[in-house]
């Protein structure tokens, strides 16, 4: 099972690491099947080597040939020494406690791939977080859900509209009843505020392309082509209105019924 | 770096890895041990779960550094012992951590 997976994880690491690493890593993995963590945790280091090789892996014979010089003179007691021939080594050299030369090193080849790597890394981490962001949904919105509206809150009869943001709906009082006005132009999908000092008398009007509703949400004016949707509402038996967010009604003309009595 | 620094050097230039190498270390200086046995000596005594990516990235990094070398073994499995100079190492740095800690816990009152 963890076979070609574990393969696939020791794929990210650069060919040196592997043929240093490989097996006894692979080992490893079989003694734990990685889980998801583990497979980031993986994922990350495997970057790491790639970005940072000068931390695994001596930059070059020469440099290693000086460290190993500056050890054997500094070290005095049995400095252990890397048997050879046991295993293909490029940088398993002893340093003691002096930062490797390598470590220091900032070539111009480690800034540009940094750079490289690094750019990737925001821009698509970017994107994936916009695309997360886009995909998941409004935390803060109640949009979609039954809002409550305590009876005190309704308009009285003929007022003005009321605006309920968290629902996105106007809701309105005439003589059939209430009605919850979803706030979408059904032209474009701009939303709808109402304007008591309208030029042609109290309207709902588009600020996008001037189409105009009734109090009923009836199209009186523009492109829009059907009065504005209403949303399923009903009045609980504590007296309540509940507005159902999430159940928008598509019509074509006002007719009383869509209006809750209360 | 850590050239002219006291004995206890926050991070032994090890970067990210400077946790999990101590853990490392110590988990070495009771005797040779492959990953798995380290990863499972460290969960019973730090009560810590190391991830075999940052485990192997340690264990490279001290390798390098020569702390740690391998044991030839026919096993896939292969051992890894401390060196002398890793000794020498996670003795200092637990030297410096003992006094820090020490200091800490006289300042609290918890210690005398």
């Amino acid at each position: 099972m963890t076979g070609p997976r574990g393969t696939r994880l020791l794929r990210l690491f650069p060919k040196a690491w592997r043929e240093v690493y490989g097996a006894e890593f692979l080992a490893l993995i079989e003694d734990c099947p990685p889980g998801p963590r583990d497979a980031i945790d993986i994922l990350v280091s495997a970057v790491d080597a790639r970005l940072r090789p000068s931390a695994w892996i001596a930059a070059s014979r020469q440099e290693m040939q000086r460290e190993r010089g500056l050890v054997l003179q500094a070290a005095s007691g049995p400095a252990p020494v890397p048997e050879p021939g046991t295993r293909i080594r490029v940088g398993g050299v002893a340093a003691g406690h002096s930062t490797p030369v390598a470590d220091r090193r900032f070539s111009r080849r480690t800034f540009l791939r940094n750079a490289l790597v690094g750019s990737v890394v925001v821009a698509a981490g970017g994107s994936g977080a916009a695309i997360f962001a886009y995909s998941s949904p409004e935390p803060t919105s109640t949009f979609g859900s039954r809002i409550v509206v305590p009876i005190s809150e309704v308009p009285a009869v003929g007022a003005d509209p009321v605006k309920y943001a968290d629902g996105r709906f106007w809701l309105i009082h005439n003589d059939d009843g209430v009605l919850a006005l979803h706030w979408r132009c059904t032209h474009l999908g701009c939303t709808v505020p109402w304007e008591p000092a309208d030029a042609t008398g109290p309207k709902f009007r588009c600020p996008c392309h001037r189409s105009g509703f009734n109090r009923l949400g009836e199209r009186v004016e523009g492109p829009a082509p059907r009065p504005l949707d209403v949303m399923n509402a009903w009045v609980t038996t504590e007296g309540d209105l509940v507005v159902d967010t999430g159940n928008i009604i598509v019509r074509e003309t006002y007719e009383p019924s869509q209006a809750v009595r209360l | 770096m850590a050239d002219d620094r006291s004995n206890l050097d926050p991070d032994m230039g090890l970067g990210r890895f400077t946790e999990p190498a101590l853990l490392i270390l110590i988990s070495l200086a009771e005797g040779e041990k492959h990953g798995y046995a380290m990863m499972q000596d460290i969960a019973a005594t730090a009560n810590t779960r190391i991830g075999p990516g940052t485990l192997y990235g340690a264990l490279a990094r001290l390798e390098t550094r020569g702390w740690i070398e391998s044991v030839s073994s026919d096993d896939r499995r292969r051992p890894y012992r401390l060196t002398a100079s890793g000794a020498a190492a996670l003795t200092a740095q637990l030297t410096g951590m003992e006094k820090l800690a020490t200091t800490g816990l006289r300042r609290l009152g918890v210690a005398t």
